[in-house]
């Protein structure tokens, strides 16, 4: 025999959750987090692969430089004149007297005009596709601007450029400012004064602005690449002009000499056209080549870093306001933890090219932006002797790796969250349908059994076709409701079925006697034939009140409720018991208030139900006591109460009290007694929508039946 | 000529006693012990009443469909239900069927005896009812017709009462305003064991088929707990 499990077991059991449901949970975790892990590997794997591709790349670039001293040393200008390198510019400049698009190439700043840097000027230039830029910075203690209409030119400070064109001849130009902003660029003749035409040159061509700053001014400007001669020479001076009659006048030119410019040309030493060519064909997105001399001027250079991602914005339509939103919580959600390396920038790309110059390889990375790194490659160049010629830079960014690896673990943290939120969803769903099987099959199995404790049905619809377990517990519950189903039937047919049995041969038997009788018998022995025949009289009653009961709920039906003064008939019902008991004692007392209590009922199913309440009464009452029949009214319910003094009902019967063949009563009566007259009180109590109960009472013990009944509303 | 009365009961005991008590009355009996041979039996007979158990060995229609039968040839017949089967749905078929009376069992065969005697005048009333001097009892608007066992009210037959009822009528008519006890109702179905129910459904019965006629009929008057009243003002 199994020993039954402790409570605690029991409880254990019911809450430990199930295997498969634990590794479910896992899987799910785990699927992001291993997506997690695959994009970072892969992430290292492909920086890597983008690192040894560069240091190839720069090998192959090197190799390419390789004695190639014509590209990197001799430089197409003469001895006197001083070379100014032009920078690459990332994009097109906006020429608007600020310096944002110079940053990064202040370090290479010229300064002239003497060793006094307060004295003098700087100066960068740069290119960007088929323009020339330049930005100027001027220390000047008194800016004097152009007056309006002045003739003369160079009665105010102005920069003065010498532009020899393809045949030889010299051009000249005044830049000049009558007032913050814009300024004049205007062709001037040989003494650097007169203008050759009567307005400035337009704009379109060459433009220029001035910024005053606090030391002095700033001039940006910008003019076409073909201006410049194939040896792209220029001259450039500034003309420092401190009183308006032109005579302090102080030029400061582009070579280290205050006289006789105007026989120096100096010039731009743009990158070298063969060298862009070969680093042409290098090109590629998000990497960048640039070719430095021993002096690390720059000589050629191709591509720029950049990142072509576009950057998020912010959208104002509520659908594209909740994606942006969405796609910001995934990429605070989901961000690089960590760069690969901390190193700025500069200090970073100074130490590679000075690793470069000492002619070793030397290879860096550093980041530029959040979340761009860039990767560094630095090789020297050198000639047939191995003495240096120049440096190859190599710098390539990271960020469309990165970017792609964002867009990745974004793709797959929204992926792996819609797919749990759709799984969560599948399983509240699944979860609910459960409960609600269970709520329903639970539902049905209360609703099997009616107020009088009877099964309805004799089986259960819901999910009894289901193949799962609620299916097979919704089986093997029907089963059992049929099986108690049939027992209830038989239970319920068998008055009827006892009394189809027990009529015939009684109906036999009392015939037979009659028919004896009619005969003729002894007078000795006729006594024993009445005896036989009240014996089946009672045996006859017995077999009819087990049938009326039986039958009960079928002839109910048949009745039809009608309006009742529930008062005069408990009254007159009383006052017949009186007569009945014939005792010269009163028997039945009736007490009611009211003289009207009108309800929806059967008389003599009501009549019935006193006489089955009163039979009980009498039969348990102490002798001689007197039994009450009491009724009121309350709210929308009358209560008929019968009281008999005596003893109380057993606490174990009060549960089963209306049930079909259960009695308190002892043997020894005289009355054959099945328990049913409570039972059909019961049934008409239901039958008239009411209830019965039955209650103990003290001082003094007794016992009373109440019979709720809902009373009628004119 | 002694009046031929046909009895089908498969029990045999109970067919025995009927066709006793009934000879020693003076009549003609011949009685079947099944359905089938009933129905053979029937072809040459030509019976003045018959009557009918319900249920036979394993048909418990058997009384119906027999019923059934006669009548298709004998339309006049009076057919007496004598069974175990009590329910009212039972009584209702029967009676639909066009029984004249439906007796549930046990009876006693003095009962029976007058009940089949009651038939059998019934029977010649109606085929001849002009040669019938009919003793009428009026009780305000009811009219009682004793040989014939009708009833009417108003002047207008009432329809469907049975022979129990029209005693049942007969004993609460007979001193109208006093109190008929269940008891003495309970004597005019001519049953050993009746109970207050059986007597108050009957009185339901005559209620409503008296209201088909007159839907203010209130002359039935319950006295709770005693018996039944008509009121002699009715």
């Amino acid at each position: 025999m199994n020993k039954p499990l402790p409570p605690n077991k029991l409880n254990q059991r019911r809450w430990r959750p199930s295997a498969q449901a634990i590794v479910f949970l896992l899987i799910l975790i785990s699927m992001p987090l291993l997506s997690y892990r695959f994009l970072a590997e892969t992430r290292v794997f492909m920086i890597e692969g983008q690192s040894q591709a560069q240091e190839q790349l720069a090998q192959g670039v090197v190799t390419l430089f390789q004695g190639r001293e014509d590209l990197l040393q001799e430089l197409p200008y003469l001895d006197s004149q001083q070379v100014v390198f032009s920078h690459p510019l990332s994009g097109q400049v906006e020429v608007d007297g600020f310096t944002g698009e110079w940053l990064d190439f202040q370090l290479f700043a010229n300064h002239f005009g003497g060793d006094d840097v307060k004295d003098g000027y700087s100066l960068l230039l740069g290119e960007y596709k088929e323009r020339i830029y330049g930005l100027v910075r001027i220390q000047d203690d008194v800016t004097m601007l152009r007056q309006r209409g002045t003739k003369q030119l160079d009665l105010s400070d102005h920069l003065r450029l010498s532009l020899p064109d393809r045949n030889g001849n010299e051009r000249r130009l005044i830049i000049a400012a009558t007032k913050p902003g814009n300024m004049e660029v205007w062709y001037v003749r040989d003494d650097w004064a007169t203008p050759m035409y009567r307005t400035p040159s337009s704009s379109f061509i060459i433009q220029a602005v001035m910024r005053p700053l606090v030391d002095g001014y700033l001039v940006e400007f910008a003019l076409p690449r073909y201006f410049l001669n194939e040896r792209q020479e220029f001259g450039l001076a500034v003309a420092d002009v401190d009183s308006d009659d032109g005579t302090m006048r102080h030029l400061k030119t582009l070579v280290d000499s205050d006289t006789n410019i105007e026989s120096h040309y100096n010039l731009l030493a743009m990158r070298s056209p063969e060298a862009n060519k070969i680093l042409a064909s290098l090109d590629r997105a998000n990497s960048q080549i640039i070719i430095y001399d021993k002096q690390l001027q720059v000589r050629a250079s191709v591509g720029k870093l950049s990142t072509d991602v576009p950057e998020l914005t912010e959208a104002n339509g509520t659908l594209e306001k909740m994606q942006y939103w969405l796609n910001r919580a995934l990429d605070w959600f989901v961000a690089i933890p960590a760069y690969l390396s901390t190193s700025q920038e500069a200090s970073q790309e100074q130490e590679l090219l000075n690793k470069a110059l000492n002619n070793e390889f030397a290879t860096g990375r550093w980041h530029r932006n959040p979340g761009e790194e860039v990767l560094g490659v630095a090789a020297p160049i050198t000639d047939q002797e191995g003495g240096l010629l120049g440096v190859v830079m190599i710098k390539q960014s990271t960020a469309q790796i990165l970017k792609l690896q964002q867009q990745a673990m974004e793709n797959i943290t929204l992926l792996s969250f819609t797919t749990m939120v759709a799984i969560l969803l599948v399983l509240l769903a699944f979860s609910w349908r459960q409960a609600y099987r269970v709520q329903r099959l639970g539902r049905e199995a209360q609703q099997i059994v009616d107020p009088s404790g009877r099964l309805r049905t004799n089986q259960l619809q819901s999910d009894v076709r289901s193949t799962d377990r609620i299916g097979a517990l919704a089986r093997s519950f029907s089963d059992v409701v049929e099986r108690l189903h049939e027992h209830q039937q038989f239970i319920a047919t068998m008055p009827r079925t006892l009394r189809h049995e027990i009529n015939n041969p009684l109906n036999a038997t009392m015939t037979s006697l009659e028919n004896l009788q009619r005969h003729g018998v002894a007078d000795d022995q006729q006594r024993y034939l009445d005896i036989a025949q009240r014996g089946l009289v009672k045996i006859g009653a017995i077999v009819e009140k087990l049938a009326d009961a039986a039958n009960l709920e079928e002839a109910l039906q048949e009745d039809e409720l009608e309006p009742l003064n529930l008062a005069y008939l408990l009254e007159t019902y009383v006052s017949h018991q009186e007569r009945c008991v014939n005792t010269g004692q009163v028997d039945v007392v009736f007490s009611c208030e009211e003289v009207q209590v009108a309800v929806a009922g059967v008389d003599y199913r009501i009549e019935q139900l006193l006489d089955k309440l009163l039979d009980n009464a009498r039969d348990f009452r102490l002798p001689n006591s007197t039994i009450i029949v009491r009724l009121y009214r309350k709210g929308l319910y009358c209560y008929l109460e019968v009281e008999n003094q005596g003893p109380h009902i057993p606490e174990s019967m009060q549960g089963n009290l209306f049930s079909s063949m259960v009695s308190a009563r002892q043997g020894g009566t005289g009355q054959a007694h099945f328990g049913l007259g409570l039972y059909i009180v019961r049934m008409i109590a239901l039958y008239h929508e009411g209830e019965v109960s039955a209650h103990n009472l003290v001082n003094p013990q007794s016992v009373m039946f109440r019979v709720r009944l809902p009373v009628l509303l004119v | 000529m002694a009046k031929h009365i046909v009895i089908v009961e498969d029990d045999a005991d109970q067919r025995e006693n009927y066709q006793v008590a009934l000879e020693q009355r003076g009549y003609q009996v011949t009685a079947f012990a099944s359905k089938e041979s009933a129905q053979e039996g029937l072809l040459n007979i030509k019976p003045d009443v018959v009557i009918l158990d319900i249920i036979m060995q394993d048909n418990i229609d058997a009384g119906f469909q027999l019923c059934s039968d006669i009548l298709k040839r004998y339309p006049q017949i009076p057919v007496l239900f004598l069974t175990e089967r009590v329910e009212e749905i039972d009584r209702i078929i029967g009676l639909r069927m066009g029984a004249w009376d439906y007796q549930p069992k046990p009876v006693s065969l003095g009962f029976l005896a007058e009940k089949v005697a009651t038939l059998l005048r019934l029977s010649d009333i109606r085929e001849a009812p002009q040669d019938l001097e009919q003793s009428v009892r009026e009780v305000g608007q009811l009219q009682l017709l004793e040989e014939s066992r009708l009833a009417q009210w108003a002047g207008q037959d009432i329809e469907g009462l049975t022979l129990t009822e029209f005693r049942m009528l007969e004993a609460l008519t007979r001193r109208p305003g006093h109190i008929v006890t269940y008891d003495v109702l309970a004597q005019a179905t001519h049953q050993h064991y009746v109970s207050n129910n059986t007597i108050s459904t009957h009185i339901r019965n005559i209620k409503r088929k008296i209201k088909k006629l007159d839907t203010g009929f209130d002359a039935i008057k319950s006295e709770y707990g005693l018996g039944y009243r008509w009121m002699d003002n009715q």
